[in-house]
């Protein structure tokens, strides 16, 4: 018996009913699941930070005893898990679901029921990841690369891990689903006059991410389904004494994790594009080098995978090398194009691009030191120590951590109509620069003083003690400034609605409709001659296209 | 050629030069298929939209000008239209349970492979279930338009809570 949504007749101005969790439930606005993405990912990410410092409690001293050992993998092997699938991909996802549609001028993304279906698989899968902690063996704890035999249940019993592949499988498809979903939208909701290459920038990024998620998310998938298979239903995929490889479950992992590294940076890649031209009152500098430099590292990505194997001894050192080598230069043009934008320009320091130049800093240093590992002796030299640690926290975690929060400041006025408090903003971005560094520069020297990555206790002689301390209390500071920024929030979510349309001077179309947007998003759209629609709208370029009598309407057949 | 095709189109181009040089340099295979599944996977992408958008390109599209485009070159952007009235810009869903029940049936099914069959079973008929509703739904949707008019919302206001489909007609 079929039942029927055509009874929901509430289609007036504003659009959806207003109400409490069934309308969250049953919501397929792309901004109330874009805010469902953005607030799921960041409880997600505040749990994940907690297991951090309880790592890093733990390593503060050389044999401190907070958690037992297995407590420590079971930690440090979920802060990775949740970090990376569960926070980094899935917060972009939902900022991309807020702002693509209004960027490009589309009422909605293209399939809006899929883009609710996206949002409940990966919280439903969430779940399962985390329901490992409520298990008896307790949660997975064979690192977030899970490489097996570690991982095969001849080493790892439980149903932690168990949830924690099938889970991860669940949260894969529900990034295909959204995947499709947004590369549609790109290619084919866009408003007239919009062309390819009038996007903005953050929309470019989200569009080669979500590329770059259907041909990288797959192979992980279909590693997942081999490990489940291997331990549930005795294949043999990764068992050396039946004829399989372990190698195998790293060729294909990374085959997706490589990728994946740019699928999480991407979107920090287009948010900082947004944030600085409009701080520094110029158009960005090299708009077609840098939609040029999102491919070549989609491509270049795809062939690096294996430079996270170089020590198996069994990968074509020279080729993978190279390549991971030639991805700096993309890379290179990017932050080149973002010093071009500043150059010369009338620089306004609103937190916002406070943190967007935090990002360039913090992303370089990591960058860099990407560079030296990408060379087999050094990473042989480096490979699995604290030097990798603190290299990818400041290349993937801190980088995107800073954009993020840029984009939270530029965007919460839009999101809310409200603004969050500049001075706060201020002394919260000044504590997180401070407390990154303190963490995470010592875990470069601790790497090349030799200690190894998930260790939770070590020798009191080793010269790693100190070094330890100052990371462990820069950990906690940045604790400090991301509860300072949940409290800027908090408060200013309770203030009256004061932010006008289009507070930044902006550029791109998310400014010219209101603050918040309405249900349909734009109640009047201006001709697209340019790149800059709103600067263009701003100036007198263009005028609001015209449609007959009033603002344009675009509930067609409602009126 | 246009530009989203010509994008997918230069990444294909380099999955397969790489998955042919690797393949000369290594001889290592799981390698050099992965390479080249990504020559193939974009690629199909690419030809696909092209094929898609032949019409458009028989209008503007020159073979010098398709090379142009896949060699990103810079071409002329048309303004964009002067009134968006004969435009087909929006027209929105209604809010729909359908797409969190059928996601809670997967999931359930699929945690069955870790807790028993009974569970297998349960998600399913949940997911299969909430898959007829959502088809159900578009095809009234398609039948009935996705908005009613305005004067009959005004008409039944009290059936306006009612998203989770449980009322029956």
């Amino acid at each position: 018996m079929a039942t029927t949504e055509l009874g929901v007749p509430e289609v007036e101005a504003g659009g959806h009913p207003r109400g409490g969790l069934v309308e969250w439930m049953t919501t397929v606005d792309h901004k109330k699941i874009g805010i469902l993405y953005i607030f799921t990912s960041l409880a997600i990410f505040l749990l994940a930070g907690i297991f951090a410092l309880v790592v890093r409690a733990e390593l503060a001293r050389p044999a401190l005893g907070v958690v037992s050992e297995g407590g420590y993998n079971e930690l440090f092997t979920m802060h990775g898990t949740m970090m990376i699938f569960l926070f980094a991909n899935q917060v972009s996802t939902g900022l991309a679901n807020y702002f693509v549609p209004l960027q490009i001028g589309a009422a909605d993304v293209a399939f809006p029921r899929l883009n609710a279906m996206s949002y409940w698989l990966y919280l439903f899968g969430s779940l399962m990841v985390l329901s490992g902690f409520l298990t008896a063996g307790g949660a997975a704890s064979a690192g977030w690369t899970g490489y097996p035999p570690l991982s095969d249940s001849q080493f790892l019993q439980g149903r932690g891990m168990d949830l924690w592949t099938m889970g991860l499988a669940i949260v894969g498809i529900a990034s295909i689903a959204g995947a499709l979903n947004l590369v549609v939208t790109i290619f084919n909701s866009r408003v007239p006059g919009m062309t390819m290459f009038r996007l903005p920038l953050f929309t470019w990024g989200v569009l080669v991410t979500q590329l770059m998620i259907l041909f990288a998310f797959p192979p992980l998938t279909a590693a997942l389904a081999m490990l489940f298979l291997d331990r549930n239903f005795g294949a043999t995929f990764f068992n050396p004494a039946v004829g399989g490889s372990p190698l195998l479950w790293q060729h294909v992992f990374w085959f997706f994790g490589h990728p994946e590294v740019y699928i999480v940076i991407f979107p920090a890649f287009g948010i900082i594009s947004e944030v600085i031209p409009v701080f520094a009152r110029k158009p960005i500098f090299g708009y077609r080098s840098m939609v040029f430099a999102f491919f070549a590292i989609f491509s270049l990505s795809f062939g690096v995978w294996a430079h996270h194997m170089f020590t198996t001894g069994q990968v074509y050192l020279p080729w993978f090398s190279l390549m991971s080598f030639l991805i700096a230069v993309p890379t290179g043009i990017k932050v080149w194009n973002w010093l071009a934008t500043m150059w010369r320009g009338s620089i306004t320091f609103t937190t916002s691009m406070l943190y967007a130049l935090g990002f360039i800093l913090v992303f370089v240093i990591g960058g860099i030191t990407g560079v030296f590992v990408a060379s087999p002796p050094i990473d042989f030299a480096v490979n699995d120590t604290y030097y990798v640690v603190a290299h990818f926290h400041y290349v993937m975690g801190m980088a995107l951590l800073f954009a993020l929060l840029a984009g939270a400041f530029f965007w919460f006025p839009k999101m809310t109509g409200r603004f969050l408090s500049e001075r706060l903003g201020k002394i919260g971005f000044w504590t997180l620069f401070v407390a990154v560094n303190l963490t995470f520069f010592p875990m470069y020297l601790l790497g090349l003083r030799g200690m190894p990555r998930r260790i939770a206790r070590y020798q009191p002689d080793l010269g790693w003690n100190g070094l330890n301390a100052l990371s462990t209390l820069g950990s906690f500071l940045v604790g400090v400034a991301l509860l300072l920024f949940v409290w800027n929030v908090w408060r200013s979510l309770r203030k009256p609605r004061t932010a006008p349309d289009d507070p930044w001077g902006g550029n791109s179309l998310e400014w010219v409709t209101t603050s918040p947007p309405p249900h349909h998003n734009f109640h009047q759209m201006p001709q697209i001659i340019s790149g800059r629609p709103a600067f263009d709208l701003r100036t007198g370029a263009v005028r609001v296209a015209p449609s007959g009598e009033g603002p344009f309407d675009y509930r067609r057949g409602q009126t | 050629m246009s530009d989203d095709a010509a994008l997918l189109l230069r990444v294909s181009v380099f999955g397969l030069v790489a998955g042919t040089v690797y393949w000369f340099l290594s001889y290592e295979p799981l390698g050099t298929v992965a390479l080249l599944l990504l020559g193939v996977g974009p690629g199909f992408a690419g030809l696909f939209i092209m094929w898609h958008r032949r019409g458009e390109d028989r209008r503007t599209g020159s073979l010098p000008e398709t090379l142009r485009v896949f060699a990103g070159l810079p071409k002329e952007d048309p303004p964009g239209p002067r009134s968006l009235e004969s435009q087909d810009v929006a027209v929105l869903p209604l809010p729909s349970i359908w797409p969190f029940a059928a996601s809670l049936g997967l999931a359930v099914a699929l945690s069955g492979f870790i807790f028993g069959l009974w569970l297998v079973i349960l998600g399913l008929g949940v997911a299969l279930y909430s898959g007829w509703g959502w088809i159900a739904a578009v095809m009234r949707e398609n039948r009935y338009g996705r908005v009613q008019p305005v004067d009959q919302v005004a008409e039944e206001p009290a059936a306006g809570r009612d998203e989770t489909g449980a009322r029956r007609r």
